[in-house]
């Protein structure tokens, strides 16, 4: 890992842990949090496509395409910033949906690796995890200040993890 | 040793067309993407936005007379079917309409039909004409201001303005494909 | 290209190039093995992980894509898959990373193949065989870049199959992807299996000929197509004349790799000897069909009158691991191991050298602690 790069892991690293503990302090009122959050990420997404296309995929054929995404992320990012009036009940069902299938994912690419001899634990861990978090989620759907609390500590949890890794030694293969 | 069997067309004319052709399906497509996307913040404002379909509806209750004999309840059961039937009918007839030119750009991208269709380049005029018009009062009301102009924010715009490009890109290509098809035959 | 030509049609070049029947055993077993010897292979056999020349679909999945993940995924698979035919290619428009991404595109006969083929001479069996198998897909995967590249490696609906037709000329059909990776593919039906479209430029969807599906490992498949990089040029890729070509290459490089005296030329193959044989090779490429092992199989044994066994990746994991540390690098994995160091380590250099750090980062822009790795000495 170059140094901007673990820079920029901890620093992305720090910043979950910050949203944690900001939703944990805030609790149900952190809802407009999490939604600035998911927008500003779309946001990006879309300014990123735009960047992408200009730099390489003008160049491409059938590139026009990343342009048009990129204006429809942006708009949808804006889109979803206003939406701050939206019953907390929806994004807790689509962040829970957002958790589940990761970890479905994650516990598919486990079995394979296992059937192949590849290391197989850690990812099973993860997904399980994921999954035991998105149930969660679903079964206290009502009591929206729990749900803030498991979602605040998968944010912590990942903030941490992030940080480890962004000091973890890593083999590299150089060339002298 | 073998050669290649057979070579490529790569004259001028050809990669032109390929370059519109190529343009005509993506233009196209995003056509279908706009609308979809338009219909779906439309359902998702009236549900879930500042302002919902529920809010509407308590608004224009007072202003409807309410004729004798009939109770409020049922009026107020009319009232929601004709608010619902209003906007999923409107929705499906813009879906419908975009579709429509969409797809038919994207066959004539792709050669998937052989006779030039005419109905759908002028239901994209239609499209710049009505398109343009949006644009243009999203304009006065952004930078004259006003109530509204908090609503209207510059991604919006920028969509405006790209589905509003969209359209004349379409017909351009399109014009620019017959053109080119018909010199070179 | 897959183990019909890397494994069967490799030992039929190393028999017409002069080799025994034991040797080109050996010639060809190490060509296949660049497909499977994986870090995951590596680790069972107790190999150095900087030898892997190849990734699996699982391995690949979890590969990284930042910077240092991209640079490993370029190394293994533009060093022994994808070579770059030249990395000076002008190139007019575009960012840098465009730029360096355009130079990786494959092709056979570059400035690398001569390299590749010059560096395996007078290195063994298994340096042979590595080098046959960059030199036959230096044919097979010609357009497509070993690093992950959308705007390079893409490819969309204007995709045709040349199907032949008895009066001469050809037909097209058009290639419409299925993106099952389980689906059967069915030639007859035109049913072929690539990957599917993903918009992010650094995808492990973009890396090589994915897009493509298999039809680069075809060798009966004529296909026409827009390469993401073109500006709309068509490209038809004729494999039947590529594969010719591919085969003929291996036996002039295996001549020269154990007699040659001057210096290796690119674009020169053994005509003369494979002319007498010329009929079976091309009944073979240009029937169609997706694993041409059995007529391979059958050619070569009629060849040496011996018969040639099936692959198995494990036949030499015995003698390397039961080996001492000190004669493990004579065994054939070692010597395997150490050709494919080196190999790797020449296009690494070769790619930094043309300022492109997408194969590699000099170690002096890396931080303390990612220095203690494995290191290969050029």
């Amino acid at each position: 890992m170059t140094i901007r790069q673990r820079f920029q892991q901890v620093f992305v690293g720090v910043l979950m842990l910050a949203f944690g503990a900001v939703m944990i302090a805030y609790d149900e009122e952190s809802y407009p949090f999490i939604i600035a959050l998911y927008s500003l990420a779309l946001e990006l997404q879309g300014f990123r496509l735009i960047w992408y296309f200009f730099t390489m995929a003008r160049l491409m054929v059938g590139g026009k395409s990343i342009l048009y995404r990129g204006i429809l992320f942006i708009d949808f990012g804006v889109f979803t910033g206003s939406l701050v009036f939206v019953p907390q009940i929806y994004i807790l069902i689509y962040l829970s949906g957002t958790l589940a299938l990761s970890a479905m994912i994650d516990l598919l690419r486990s079995r394979e690796a296992r059937a192949i001899h590849s290391p197989w634990k850690l990812k099973t861990f993860q997904g399980a995890v994921e999954l035991i978090t998105a149930v969660i989620c679903l079964v206290f759907l009502h009591s929206t200040a729990m749900v803030v609390d498991i979602f605040s500590a998968v944010f912590i949890f990942s903030g941490v993890m992030r940080i480890v890794s962004a000091f973890r030694r890593m083999p590299v293969i150089t060339v002298s | 040793m073998r050669t290649a069997a057979c070579l490529p067309d790569n004259s001028y004319t050809e990669i032109r067309l390929r370059r519109y052709r190529d343009a005509l399906t993506i233009s196209g497509a995003a056509v279908i993407a706009f609308s979809v996307w338009d219909v779906l913040k439309v359902y998702i404002g009236l549900f879930l936005g500042e302002k919902t379909l529920s809010d509407y509806f308590t608004d224009l209750l007072p202003k409807i007379r309410i004729p004798e004999g009939v109770p409020e309840e049922t009026m107020q059961i009319v009232l929601w079917v004709v608010l619902l039937a209003g906007v999923i009918g409107v929705s499906i007839f813009i879906l419908l309409y975009h579709l429509y030119i969409g797809l038919n750009a994207m066959q004539e991208g792709h050669r998937t039909v052989k006779k030039k269709k005419i109905v759908y380049l002028v239901c994209d005029v239609l499209s710049i004409l009505s398109s343009a018009t949006v644009l243009f009062q999203s304009i006065r009301v952004y930078f004259v201001g006003g109530e509204d102009a908090r609503q209207i924010g510059l991604a919006t715009l920028l969509v405006e303005s790209a589905s509003f490009l969209n359209y004349v890109y379409l017909f351009y290509v399109v014009l620019k494909i017959r053109i080119t098809e018909r010199s070179a035959s | 290209m897959q183990g019909d030509f890397h494994y069967y049609a490799t030992y039929c070049a190393a028999v017409l190039a002069g080799y025994t029947h034991d040797e080109s055993l050996s010639v060809c077993h190490a060509a296949q093995l660049v497909d499977h010897c994986s870090r995951s292979f590596l680790k069972k056999v107790g190999g150095p992980d900087a030898a892997a020349t190849t990734q699996l679909q699982l391995e690949l999945m979890d590969a990284r894509t930042d910077r240092l993940g991209l640079c490993d995924i370029t190394r293994i698979w533009a060093s022994f898959h994808f070579l770059p035919r030249d990395l000076y290619a002008p190139v007019k428009k575009g960012s840098k990373n465009y730029k360096d991404k355009y130079r990786l595109i494959c092709g056979p006969n570059g400035d690398l193949l001569v390299e590749t083929v010059t560096l395996a001479k007078d290195r063994g069996l298994a340096a042979a065989g590595i080098a046959m198998h960059v030199l036959a897909d230096t044919w097979a995967h010609t357009y497509f870049a070993g690093t992950p590249s959308l705007v390079i490696n893409n490819t969309g609906y204007h995709f045709y199959e040349l199907m032949p037709q008895e009066g001469g000329g050809f037909a097209r059909r058009r290639v419409a992807f299925s993106h099952n990776p389980s689906a059967k593919e069915d030639p007859e039906k035109g049913v072929y299996v690539g990957s599917v479209y993903q918009s992010t430029e650094n995808s492990i969807m973009n890396l090589g000929h994915g897009r493509a599906g298999h039809l680069p490992d075809y060798s009966y498949i004529r296909y026409a197509y827009l390469p993401a990089w073109g500006g709309y040029r068509e490209i038809i890729k004729d494999n039947p004349s590529d594969y010719e070509h591919a085969f003929a290459q291996m036996v002039y490089a295996l001549h020269w790799l154990r007699d040659g005296k001057e210096a290796f030329a690119a674009d020169t193959y053994a005509e003369d000897v494979i002319e007498p044989h010329l009929d079976t090779i091309r009944g073979i490429i240009d029937r169609r069909q997706t694993d041409a092992s059995d007529d391979w199989r059958t050619f070569g044994e009629r060849l040496t009158g011996d018969k040639i066994p099936d692959f198995d990746m494990d036949a030499h994991v015995a003698e390397y691991r039961n080996a001492g540390s000190m004669s493990k690098p004579d065994t054939f994995l070692g010597t395997f191991f150490d050709a494919a160091h080196r190999q790797k380590s020449m296009v690494t250099t070769r790619i930094m050298a043309s300022g492109s750090r997408l194969a590699g980062i000099p170690p002096r822009k890396m931080t303390k602690s990612t220095v203690h790795a494995v290191e290969i000495n050029d």
